[in-house]
């Protein structure tokens, strides 16, 4: 079976080509059918950058300079506008972080809808009414027929990403991209927000790409996870496994620095430093000027250790306890 | 900004350029073409409250005895079509110009901006001496003139909003559906430029009727015996200590066009607060 998304060796950069800012490391990432990838990262370590890049739409001076991209097996990288066309919104559909600015507000939001369908199967925005409250009520939309009429301002922040979602979803692509989907909203209407994207994938089969720094939503929604340091997927495996037993030191530290209530009264993790910004990136490893277990070794390119399951890109990966949480721990004692 | 009731910032000069249109283009027809008519007999006669004043001449007559309401409102048809012409027609142009510009960029927006800079630097006067020495000088070429002579302002208040907008969520978003560039910029960049091209249309039919009046002032409008605002007033210059009221009317039709469509474009501009900001930088005094 063909693989939704198949990223190879994806290199991007921005900036002027004799001089290039250097945004995206050689990142390989495959969406099997029917599952669910989440993309973890801090602010900066290329995520959103990767998917939008992948989907063409990164904007003016952003350029894949190397590597491949294919949606259900259709290659993306350097094909024509007609082709990118008809994969946006047709076999790839996508959710953006902010709801509010993602609809425009000049247009009733069923026009908006419509607009998607409109796109791939022609007709009038009218001729697609209902097809709209389908969509509406599919996502949740209480009174889709009267909601359709109304503009994105009247709306809720949930209800409006919920319409992206819709929006999204127009079409039945087989891949679902969701950049920070829920990062704009309330901690309540997240959650709400999140049974939709859960109901829109497992339900019907779908396969989604989910970039998120919410390590709690891609334990809920994803079947494996990926995360990013400095332009380049660190580690990759099944969700289960990397959160039980991340080999990346990276990893550990942002599973350290997450609050779990069942812990009790402690303090939070925090991994020293900040991660480097696009330009800035070290030599070698990029994570071993912040990392607990970094020897000299880490000076060099780490190599790609694989497990059953997974790999990851470290020269002592899994070794140390959760150093973060012990470093954490001294600090409250 | 709303409030209840009308808004006279926006109705009153509305409603007074609506009637100058509606009398100047209406009005010669109920006088009747007689009072457009050379009359030797009735030279220089001053306006209606003055000793020695014509009957059914309320406003005085020219120096070949034309009836000067009449003289004034025909002229108004040539100086409003030549003002609204080109100002609608630099907007168009400023629009399509400024989208490509500013959607597009790259080299197009490369070429058009320095293409402005390069224009606003030619004296228009001079330019428009000369083609209006090739060519001659009625109406379509005037407007056709003016509209190279307001081209600029449009374009760049367009290229600065389009380049906003096309990096706007939505408009990502709405390409992440599948929409193709040109769908783009009609259905989602050209509304955002709309309201502030209307602002700038109203200003520049402003700026236009002065320049359409200097044109013909110096001879470079439209040919005598058709009146236009400027040429009347060139026409009375020589008479203007013994029968002021030949250069009063149309000087005065054009300082209330002119204050109208100013106070008209304000207006909007505070109506749809859209663009103000750019519509401000862009408008160099």
């Amino acid at each position: 079976m063909t693989a939704a998304l198949e990223i190879d060796d994806l290199w991007v950069e921005a900036g002027d080509p004799d001089d290039p800012l250097v945004l995206v490391r050689g990142v390989s990432l495959t969406v099997a059918a029917a599952s669910v990838v989440g993309l973890v990262g801090e602010s900066g370590s290329g995520k959103t950058v990767t998917c939008m890049a992948s989907l063409g739409l990164a904007g003016r001076g952003v350029r894949i300079t190397g590597g491949s991209v294919r949606a259900q097996g259709i290659e993306l990288v350097g094909a024509d506008e007609r082709t990118l066309m008809r994969v946006r919104g047709g076999v790839v559909g996508t959710v953006f972080q902010d709801p509010l600015s993602s609809l425009n507000p000049l247009q009733r939001i069923g026009d908006q809808i419509a607009e998607a369908v409109m796109l791939h199967h022609g007709g009038r925005r009218r001729s697609h009414h209902a097809r709209v409250v389908e969509l509406l009520a599919k996502v949740g939309v209480p009174a889709p027929e009267q909601r359709a009429r109304a503009y994105p301002h009247e709306l809720s922040g949930g209800l409006r990403q919920r319409v992206a979602i819709a929006m999204a979803l127009a079409n039945d692509p087989a891949l679902l991209v969701a950049d920070e989907p829920t990062t704009a909203l309330d901690v309540t209407v997240q959650a709400q927000v999140l049974d939709v994207i859960r109901s829109a994938t497992r339900d019907e089969a779908r396969s989604a790409l989910i970039v998120t720094h919410d390590l709690g939503l891609v334990a809920e929604v994803a079947d494996r996870v990926a995360v990013m340091y400095a332009g380049q997927i660190v580690e990759e495996g099944p969700v289960a496994s990397v959160f039980q037993d991340p080999q990346h030191p990276y990893t550990r530290g942002l599973l350290a620095s997450r609050p779990v209530l069942a812990a009790g009264r402690r303090r939070l993790g925090a991994m020293v430093g900040r991660p480097p910004l696009p330009g800035s990136w070290p030599a070698g490893c990029a994570f071993a000027p912040r990392c607990p277990v970094a020897t000299g070794a880490c000076g060099e390119a780490p190599p790609i250790r694989t497990s059953d399951q997974g790999w990851s890109r470290c020269w002592h990966p899994g070794s140390g306890e959760t150093t973060a949480t012990s470093r954490a721990e001294e600090g409250a004692a | 900004m709303r409030r209840r009731g009308i808004d006279l910032r926006l109705w009153v000069p509305l409603g007074v350029l609506v009637l100058t249109i509606v009398a100047c283009f209406v009005g010669p027809m109920l006088l009747g073409p007689e009072a457009g008519q050379q009359a030797l007999g009735e030279r220089l006669a001053p306006p209606a409250w003055l000793p020695g004043a014509i009957d059914g001449r309320p406003l005085g007559t020219d120096a070949f005895g034309r009836d000067m309401l009449t003289r004034t409102l025909e002229g108004g048809q040539v100086s409003l079509q030549v003002g609204f012409g080109a100002a609608t027609g630099a907007v168009l142009v400023g629009m399509v110009l400024g989208l490509v510009a500013g959607y597009w960029g790259g080299w197009c927006d490369r070429v058009i901006m320095a293409g402005a800079d390069i224009w606003l630097a030619f004296p228009f006067l001079v330019i428009a001496l000369a083609a209006v020495a090739v060519v001659g000088s009625d109406i379509p070429v005037l407007i056709v003139l003016l509209t190279l002579g307001g081209w600029v302002l449009p374009t760049r208040v367009t290229r600065t909003i389009a380049l906003r907008v096309r990096s706007e969520d939505y408009v990502v978003a709405a390409a992440g559906a599948g929409a193709s560039d040109l769908y783009l910029v009609r259905r989602h960049v050209l509304p955002q430029v709309l309201p502030a091209n209307l602002v700038v249309w109203s200003f520049t039919v402003g700026a236009l009727v002065v320049i359409e009046g200097a044109l013909s002032f110096l001879g470079l409008g439209v040919k005598p015996p058709t009146a236009s605002w400027g040429n009347i007033i060139a026409d009375g210059t020589p008479y203007l200590q013994t029968a002021w009221w030949i250069v009063a009317w149309p000087a005065l039709m054009i300082v209330v066009t002119v204050i109208c469509a100013n106070a008209l474009g304000n207006a909007l501009r505070g109506r749809w607060n859209a663009g103000a900001d750019v519509i401000d930088k862009e408008v160099v005094p």
